[in-house]
């Protein structure tokens, strides 16, 4: 068993070592100035011998300090966004053309021309491919790295769970936050967004909104709706109540402070300091300016606001980069299904949908024209605040689309083809991994899985995707069960 | 050269160098190598495969010697072999160095290469393991330390000092730890197991560690039943003197909420605490035992074993389900009765509750590794797969007890929602690994014959609720236990093994014993902890029980479950929470499932349901429940509303202090101290709204540690 001493004494040759399990709870910690991620010592491991164990890791801190997974559910169309095929028959290429971005021969769908101006600054990803046309299976699948069953909807947790559980919390906020962490696709509603094996405490911290506020793109679907529309994303858990002020919270604390004298023999508990702990940090969110500022989109200038656009993607990707500048570890954009519109990327055009045809959605506020505005906003906005370079932004919806325009117009799940991309901190941008045949039906190169997407990531946040983790019964689990990290989006 | 090894197999063993069967196998398993998350694990790493933990040393001798065109090895010149390059970080190794000059394996391993890497069977086969002294040994400050010696027997008769080439491990490094060469340390108060492993075979051993005597002054509080007298017992032994009895108000808060689940109301409490009764305490656990909300809270903590949720068994099942439970605890049911009426359970879900035991449990694998922890309190699943790595099951036991569930069958009928849980009279279990069908298997019995009523099950849990059976009362007590001081004998409930042994073993066997010379009659369990001392035990602790959390030397402060927590809410404000489509008057303490989708409640840690371990239910905090606490709707609400509690008593002309006085009992069961009551008024004096001062007085209460907590 390491104790303090022997963990100094390994630090000096190790960046990254396995704790025991009791230090592995807690967030990072810094020994004599390096960081010392809380990866775990599997139940197996810690049987097998008495001495310490200090196990490097290979794959060494990670480049990536925070991680803003964008993560459109229900299956955003490729060849109308990221791989547009000019040369296909029509019935393929719709009525769409394609544009020059500005990276020389990479060309984008023209739903694009916001993000096809910052190209330079993204790795697009044509080779994303994998075995479910399923809306569950393929959204766990990209949610969690893993290739599950039916049954394990619920089981396997969120990658930002794992890096939750590996690196802990940061300033204040909670190691993993979904912003607005609303999407359940069903029937019936499912919450995918879940901690699984881990534990219920590693369930993102999703920031809620207002279910009942109007939605803007009902009725007239502008490009760009008025504010009076815009989605309220500070989190009911830390907006206080009308009649309760922050001098009140502060009277009420106090009044607490005295009750709790009568107990102060229980401190030493572990429980009791845990629970003491959450409460503290807890009023602190409550309290902390900066914290709750975080949450406060209104404060952006309105040039800032009109970049993103004032759109539910635009205020959520404006909220990720503010959580990311506060601090935020692992923030997810989760946009797909709406409480107010329905699937707003699953666009079979069935007749319940009410959809106009695809080509012509991809030109609304809320689809691609307003992803490419959102997207392309926060890469810039990232960009010139400095914080790119420590940020990985990762584009991840479960699928492509048919390939074929079906006769209602729209397009199906395709799970063999789909384009996502990568940003940010340790990527190679201004290239194109992977290719697609010329109906973009299946990858001609190698095909990278959500398994190697969840790899990379790993990777990029300085874990080992081959290590270990440990469950909520203290079981070892391996952080993914298969996939490689995809080398060449690596810078 | 590659004839060596094969002519060298005959001769003797000092000339082949050291056996791969006896000492380089155990030593790469010593050393890391073949465990679970290295080399061992079912695809190995980087190429590379051991078997977990050497459990199959022939296939380990093919990756050693003949996979990779036989690179791991170098006989000619050892030191360049990866065996050894890879372990001394000579060259680069995921795994780190395992291995440095000097070290007694590295040798092993040199000499096993220099003499040609036989792999040849050794003659004499190991028979088994003991250790060089006593079961127990006794560890002090002038006397921490202890060198164990592990002697291996083989079957010619001969036996070896193996330490060197032996896996050791504590069961609590708090309390001793032990290092490669079997050197024991007692590093803090305690009693905990040294387990050691060769080959396939086990040991262990129990260490105390306690300071020398330094309690004979102090004043030890008198026992009140066999409970505390082999509490003291072990107290006794690691020298911790037990906290005195808590107050008569800390009594009857915390009887209420362990036995029926919900805090007392402020009319009951005033009932308790004057009475001069010397029986009083004990009557009112019986009282409690005799209510409704006793079975019904008890056949909460049930259904979370069962997992009964309307995805597992249907919302009619669950209504069903839930009720058979309620009955079951209502009625007192002896718990082997109970234990065979869900084992044995067969029919229609819908007529036969206790059948969905097998509804829930979807096959024979799930039906074992269920079967095995809810009532054996044994993770049989990593069984499935290769033998535990310390403990006595082997993959052959899991697929022997596997053989008693195999016919289980399931089929639907017309009436929607139903299960019909029948047994086919043929069908065998193949073995894996072998391929060949296996005969169910029992413990100290061995293979079991079919016997000519065809129900197979019928012999196992004969076998389980048998009066000798070491598992059934043994696991059913020590979960009581833990549901009423807040932590098992065992913990966790359901990981009995020896290398992690009871903190009292004592404690439990008289328990157990009791339960099952009494007819499995729980009531009598909870009413003989109840009933003791150290149940009844203050939570403060003293200078001399320094960091006890194991051997209940005081009461063990806990965090209200969440179904608690909301209910004690509703109490305190007079507004309990109403679920959608359940009776009237239904509290989180009593639902039948979870699938009413309560954010409150999920946030404090209720279940889902999915699986039968007790784990399941969330005792951490976390930040969300801090939120839902101080700034939650659900609370804002009720504190704030016009049918509340603090309303009533602001708008009822009652003074300051009797609002306080009713405020206290109702969150806390006891007066507020004159300081606190001090404290409340200066606080409402300078609030310009009185009511608006009580709704805060209301937060702070019940954000209050003493409010969240049992204690």
């Amino acid at each position: 068993m390491l104790d303090t001493k022997d963990l100094n004494a390994s630090t000096e040759t190790t960046s990254l070592v396995r704790l025991p399990p009791l230090l592995a709870q807690r967030d990072v910690l810094r020994v004599g100035g390096i960081s010392v991620a809380a990866t775990l010592i599997p139940q197996s491991c810690r049987l097998h011998a008495a001495g310490s164990i200090g196990t490097v890791d290979r794959s060494g801190p990670g480049k990536a300090k925070s991680v803003i997974f964008l993560w459109m559910g229900g299956g955003v169309t490729h060849i109308d966004s990221f791989d547009p095929k000019p040369q296909a028959p029509s019935e393929v290429r719709g009525s769409l053309e394609d544009i020059a971005t500005n990276v020389p021969g990479i060309r984008f769908c023209e739903t694009l021309p916001k993000l096809a101006s910052v190209t330079d600054k993204l790795a697009v990803l044509r080779s994303f491919s994998h075995d479910s046309d399923d809306h569950l299976l393929s959204q766990v699948y990209t949610l969690s790295g893993r290739r599950i069953n039916r049954l394990q909807l619920f089981s396997e947790p969120n990658i930002g769970s794992v890096v939750w559980r590996t690196h802990g919390p940061r300033s204040g906020l909670p190691g993993y936050i979904a912003v607005p962490g609303v999407t359940r696709p069903g029937p019936p509603p499912h919450n995918l967004f879940v901690g699984g094996w881990l534990g219920s405490k590693y369930a993102p911290y999703c920031l809620g909104g207002l279910p009942e506020q109007p939605d803007f793109s009902v009725g007239e679907k502008l490009y760009d709706p008025p504010a009076k529309y815009e989605e309220e994303l500070r989190p009911q858990s830390l907006s206080l109540s009308p009649d309760v002020s922050l001098s009140r919270l502060s009277n009420r604390q106090a009044l607490r402070d005295a009750f709790d004298q009568a107990l102060r023999t229980v401190e030493r508990q572990d429980q009791f300091q845990a629970a003491e702990a959450q409460f503290q940090n807890g009023l602190r969110l409550l309290h902390t300016p900066e914290v709750r500022q975080a949450f406060e989109v209104g404060d952006e200038p309105s040039s800032v606001r009109e970049n993103y656009g004032r759109t539910k993607i635009g205020g959520r990707c404006l909220t990720a980069r503010r959580l990311v500048e506060a601090g935020a570890r692992f923030v997810m954009v989760d946009y797909g299904y709406d409480p107010d519109y329905g699937n707003i990327w699953d666009n079979h055009n069935a007749p319940v949908q009410n959809h106009p045809p695809i080509q012509q959605m991809v030109f609304r506020g809320y689809h691609l024209a307003g992803m490419d505005r959102a997207f392309a906003a926060l890469i810039s906005d990232l960009s010139s605040r400095g914080l790119l370079e420590t940020t990985l932004v990762v584009f991840v919806t479960e699928f492509g689309r048919t390939p074929t325009i079906n006769k209602l117009g729209g397009r199906d799940h395709w799970g063999r083809a789909g384009s996502l991309f990568f940003a940010g901190a340790g990527i190679k941008t201004g290239q194109v991994v992977g290719q697609t045949d010329r109906t973009a039906s299946r990858p001609l190169t190698r095909p990278y899985g959500p398994w190697d997407v969840a790899a990379t990531i790993y990777h990029l946040m300085g874990i080992n995707h081959e290590d270990f983790t440990a469950d909520f019964q203290d079981r070892p689990r391996p952080i993914l069960d298969e996939g490689a990290i995809i080398r060449e989006l690596l810078a | 050269m590659w004839l060596i090894p094969c002519l060298l197999g005959h001769l003797n063993a000092s000339d082949i160098g050291p056996s791969f069967f006896h000492e380089v196998v155990p030593l790469l398993s010593k050393i890391g190598c073949s465990s679970g998350a290295c080399h061992g694990s079912p695809n190995g790493k980087n190429g590379f495969r051991l078997s977990l933990r050497g459990y199959d040393p022939v296939a380990d001798a093919q990756s050693l010697t003949r996979d990779e065109l036989g690179r791991r090895v170098n006989k000619i010149s050892p030191d360049l072999s990866l065996l050894i390059q890879k372990p001394m970080m000579r060259v680069p190794h995921g795994g780190g160095q395992q291995l440095k000059n000097g070290d007694y394996g590295l040798e092993i391993l040199r000499r096993w290469l220099r003499h040609g890497c036989s792999t040849a069977e050794p003659a004499a086969a190991c028979v088994g393991i003991r250790f060089n002294c006593a079961d127990s040994v006794m560890l002090s400050p002038t006397d921490a330390s202890r060198r164990l010696e592990v002697w291996a027997k083989f079957s010619d008769g001969t036996e070896r000092d193996v330490s060197k080439l032996a896996v050791f491990s504590s069961s609590d490094l708090g309390v001793v730890a032990v290092d490669g060469d079997g050197q024991v340390i007692g590093k803090g108060r305690g009693h905990a197991a040294i387990s050691v492993r060769y080959l396939e075979f086990w040991r262990s051993l129990f260490v105390t560690y306690a300071p020398n005597g330094t309690t004979q002054q102090a004043t030890w509080p008198n026992p009140m039943n066999q409970v505390d007298e082999l509490v003291d017992r072990q107290l006794a032994r690691l020298q911790v003197v037990p906290s005195g009895l808590c107050s008569d108000e800390q009594f009857v808060r915390r009887a209420y909420l362990d036995v029926i689940g919900l805090l007392p109301s402020t009319d009951e409490v005033q009932q308790f605490l004057p009475r001069t009764d010397p029986q009083k305490r004990e009557k009112l656990i019986d009282e409690l035992l005799k209510r409704e909300e006793y079975a019904k809270f008890w056949a909460l903590k049930w259904g979370d074993l069962l997992r009964v949720n309307s995805q597992q068994v249907g919302n009619a099942g669950v209504q069903k389900y839930a009720r058979w439970l309620v009955d079951s605890f209502a009625t007192n049911k002896p718990y082997d009765q109970f234990t065979r009426e869900l084992l044995l359970a067969q029919g229609s879900t819908l007529t036969s509750p206790a059948a969905n035991y097998y509804r829930t449990a979807t096959d024979v694998n799930n039906a074992t590794e269920s079967t095995a922890q809810i009532f054996m309190g044994v993770r049989l699943e990593c069984c499935k797969c290769h033998n535990h790595p310390m403990e006595k099951w082997t993959q052959n036991n899991y697929y022997g007890f596997a053989a008693f569930f195999n016919r289980v069958q399931r089929k639907t009928n017309r009436r929607s929602g139903d299960l019909v849980i029948w047994m086919a009279d043929s069908g065998e279990l193949n073995h894996p690994r072998t391929g060949r069908s296996v005969a169910p298997w029992l413990p100290g019995i061995g293979d079991v014959q079919d016997r000519s009523d065809g129900d197979r099950r019928a012999a196992f849990v004969d076998w389980l609720t048998a009066k000798n059976n070491e598992f059934l009362a043994a696991v059913e007590v020590n979960r009581i236990w833990s549901h009423l001081v807040g932590r098992g004998i065992v913990e966790p409930i359901d990981d009995f093994r020896d290398s992690n042994p009871p903190s009292n073993p004592e404690l439990l066997a008289m328990l157990a014993d009791d339960f099952r010379s009494h007819g499995f009659d729980r009531k009598r369990t909870i009413r003989l902890i109840t009933n003791s001392r150290t149940y009844q035990s203050a939570s403060q602790t003293s200078h001399q029980q320094p960091a006890d959390e194991k051997y209940f030397s005081h009461y063990r402060s806990r965090l209200l479950t969440a179904e608690q927590l909301l209910d004690a809410i509703g109490s305190f404000t007079e507004l309990p929470e109403h679920f959608r489509g359940l009776p009237e008057g239904t509290r989180a303490t009593q639902l039948p499932s979870p699938d009413i989708n309560s954010e409150f409640l999920e946030a404090f840690g209720q279940p889902k349901r999915e699986t039968v371990c007790q784990c399941e239910r969330m005792v951490e905090a976390t930040l969300s429940q801090a939120l839902q606490m101080a700034n939650g709707k659900l609370v804002h609400d009720k504190l704030s509303s016009a049918d509340g509690r603090i309303h009533r008593l602001v708008n009822g002309g009652t003074s300051d202090q009797q609002i306080t006085h009713e405020l206290y009992m109702a969150a806390y069961s006891r007066k507020p101290s004159e300081r606190e009551l001090q404290t409340i008024q200066i606080h409402i004096s300078k609030q310009a709204n009185r009511l608006i001062a009580f709704q805060d007085v209301g937060w702070a209460l019940i954000n209050s540690n003493e409010f969240l907590m049992q204690h």
